[in-house]
């Protein structure tokens, strides 16, 4: 049972068409990079796909679970189960630390506290250290870390990346990405990463599939 | 990680801001705290102090200073009125009891009350130690007056010309102490209590050492003055009595009745006016926090889009976050009311323990009305409404839209 299985899926923004798809799936363990320009339906899809935004038409099931079937309550309960998302502001709650952080995320997925699965979250990315740091104390590529780290510490099945990379520089970006399908390995979790950021084709599309996505990647 | 942590958590982060709700909230709180506290304690004290006089009676005047003076000894008296017509009232068919109140000096401010050992029944006092005063100027005093001024069995001390403290000393009449008075939370705590005839005697004195010179001049014999007392308090021997005798006392004699509940309801009405102003002013302190905690949570919830579109990205219910801003709400709500509380109940226990007049109406802090619980309610209702707006809003965010806007 793949664990993405989409059908005639189609949205419109002010009556612009933003996604098509007649049929899409992805296997558990696949990881994929939709690849697009800003405005060419990568975050729609991402929003369809975690509960987010309700598309005009289609059929999104994930891990068999029609996900527009749900109602509201089930709907965010699955998504916190089932996907760890990495924003492409970050979005660190700044009133925690970085610790915290990883517990409400945890929390929230409705699992129980366990400070060895937040501290191994964060050794995984380099930020064993900085449990008690606050945000606001973090360079930017400390709270990508952590922002990843935060994605992953519910033990997802599903990373979603939603531009991580657009506001890194080359070197960062490299590293990011390198972490991003790390981190989805060690969880045994499918990533799937949305961008414009064509250094991402070049660092990692021979480790990612690029699904023809209409009009998704007739964009790209 | 739970509601009240992350709440706690976000009110840390604006603490300036929770701070001032929560001691507006607490002002307010606390204002209404001390008003029920020391409302319900005047009214009880009042009450008591009143209970078993049916009626007043002394000189023609203010009925309502006629009974503050003899009943509550908190003002002056309006005047003298013959012993022969307190006497004609004791024996009265329509009265039960009867008993006299001579006034006129004080110690240490303190009122020295010429009267009957059937005051003491009267007030509900019992003697701790020693006995009843039966001779003149022995005095069995009040827990208070003894406390204060260290007397004890056996002491003498002189009274003071007056009512207030600092009045010329009545030299050579010193009063013996032959009994003490248990606490009675009442009035009689205040007093000194002596034969009548100690206060006759101590001012037939006064007026002999003061008139001396003049009558050495005049050589005019004048006839002894007719005894008077202050006041007598009554109990009615029917209620037909309450119907007949105030209104004969009051057109049939120099003397005026006044009516203890009648006149006490009179005052609270018109102190209510006063207590009602203050009440309103601390119900607009609490109003106004509730206000703030609104404008509070509402900035709040709009600087914090981004974070709650984020929870609710990570799993979060649409109700899990609207708790949560429900929950900052009441904790503030909370917080204020509690300390609004502890500082009503700590201004009170305060005033009772510094202020003279507090302290002699025995009000204290540590009494905790039946009311007070409603102030809990009051506040956590008010919390709820004030952050209903932000709740529904945090409830109704479109998240894909806050997080596509970044």
């Amino acid at each position: 049972m793949p664990l993405i299985d989409v059908t005639g899926l189609r949205h419109a923004i002010a009556g612009r068409p933003v996604l098509d798809i007649p049929q899409w799936s992805v296997e558990a363990g696949r990881h994929c990079l939709l690849l697009g320009p800003s405005g060419s339906g990568k975050t729609t899809l991402i929003h369809a796909l975690a509960g987010l935004k309700r598309p005009d038409g289609g059929r999104i099931l994930l891990d068999g679970q029609a996900v527009w079937d749900l109602d509201a309550a089930a709907r965010d309960h699955l998504r916190g189960r089932l996907i760890g998302i990495v924003f492409q502001t970050l979005h660190l709650v700044a009133a925690l630390d970085v610790g915290q952080n990883l517990h409400l995320a945890r929390w929230l997925a409705g699992l129980s506290r366990d400070a060895g699965a937040v501290a191994r979250a964060l050794d995984r990315v380099g930020l064993g250290n900085r449990l008690a740091a606050k945000p606001e104390h973090l360079s930017q590529g400390e709270k990508q870390r952590v922002a990843i780290a935060r994605a992953v510490v519910t033990q997802p099945k599903l990373i979603l990346a939603d531009e991580p990379t657009s506001a890194l520089d080359d070197e960062n970006c490299a590293l990011v990405l390198d972490l991003l399908l790390e981190q989805a390995e060690v969880c045994g979790a499918t990533l799937l990463v949305a961008t414009h950021d064509e250094r991402t084709r070049a660092r990692i599309s021979d480790r990612l599939d690029l699904p023809k996505l209409s009009p998704v990647t007739e964009a790209a | 990680m739970t509601t009240l942590g992350l709440a706690w958590a976000y009110l840390k982060r604006t603490a300036l801001t929770t701070c001032l709700n929560v001691a507006l909230l607490a002002l307010g709180t606390g204002t209404i705290v001390v008003l029920i506290l020391v409302g319900t304690q005047v009214q009880d004290r009042l009450a008591k102090d009143a209970a078993g006089v049916d009626l007043v009676v002394g000189a023609k005047g203010s009925p309502l200073q006629l009974i503050l003076s003899a009943l509550y000894q908190i003002d002056i008296p309006t005047g003298n009125i013959p012993l022969s017509q307190a006497q004609a009232l004791a024996s009265d068919p329509l009265v039960a009891q009867a008993v006299p109140l001579a006034l006129g000096d004080s110690f240490r401010g303190y009122r020295i009350v010429g009267t009957d050992p059937a005051f003491v029944a009267l007030r509900h006092a019992q003697v701790a130690t020693g006995r009843l005063w039966q001779a003149p100027m022995e005095a069995t005093v009040g827990a208070q007056v003894a406390r204060a001024a260290g007397l004890k069995v056996g002491d003498q001390f002189n009274g003071n010309h007056g009512l207030s403290a600092g009045g010329a000393v009545h030299e050579g009449m010193p009063y013996t102490v032959v009994g003490i008075l248990a606490p009675t939370g009442g009035v009689v705590d205040r007093l000194v209590l002596t034969p009548i005839d100690s206060v006759w005697a101590v001012h037939d004195a006064h007026h002999h050492h003061h008139d001396g010179d003049a009558e050495e001049h005049e050589q005019v014999t004048q006839p002894p003055p007719e005894r008077e007392v202050t006041s007598v308090l009554l109990r009615y021997r029917s209620p037909i009595a309450a119907a007949l005798l105030p209104r004969r006392i009051n057109t049939g004699s120099a003397m005026q009745a006044a009516s203890p509940a009648a006149e006490m309801t009179r005052l609270l009405s018109l102190v209510g006016i006063g207590t009602d102003t203050v009440r309103g002013f601390g119900l607009l302190l609490v109003a106004s926090s509730a206000l703030s905690i609104f404008v509070a949570l509402y900035n709040a919830t709009q600087a914090r889009r981004y974070d709650l579109a984020v929870m609710r990205a990570l799993g979060a219910t649409r109700m899990r976050v609207s708790c949560l801003l429900l929950t900052e709400a009441l904790a503030m709500g909370a917080a204020g009311t509690v300390l609004g509380l502890a500082l009503g109940h700590g201004a009170v226990e305060l005033a009772g323990r510094l202020v003279p007049q507090a302290r002699d109406m025995g009000i204290t802090g540590l009494q905790f009305p039946a009311t007070e619980p409603y102030l809990l309610v009051l506040a956590a209702g008010l919390s709820v409404l004030a952050a209903l707006v932000p709740a529904v809003q945090a409830y109704r965010t479109d998240v894909s839209a806050v997080l596509s806007r970044g």
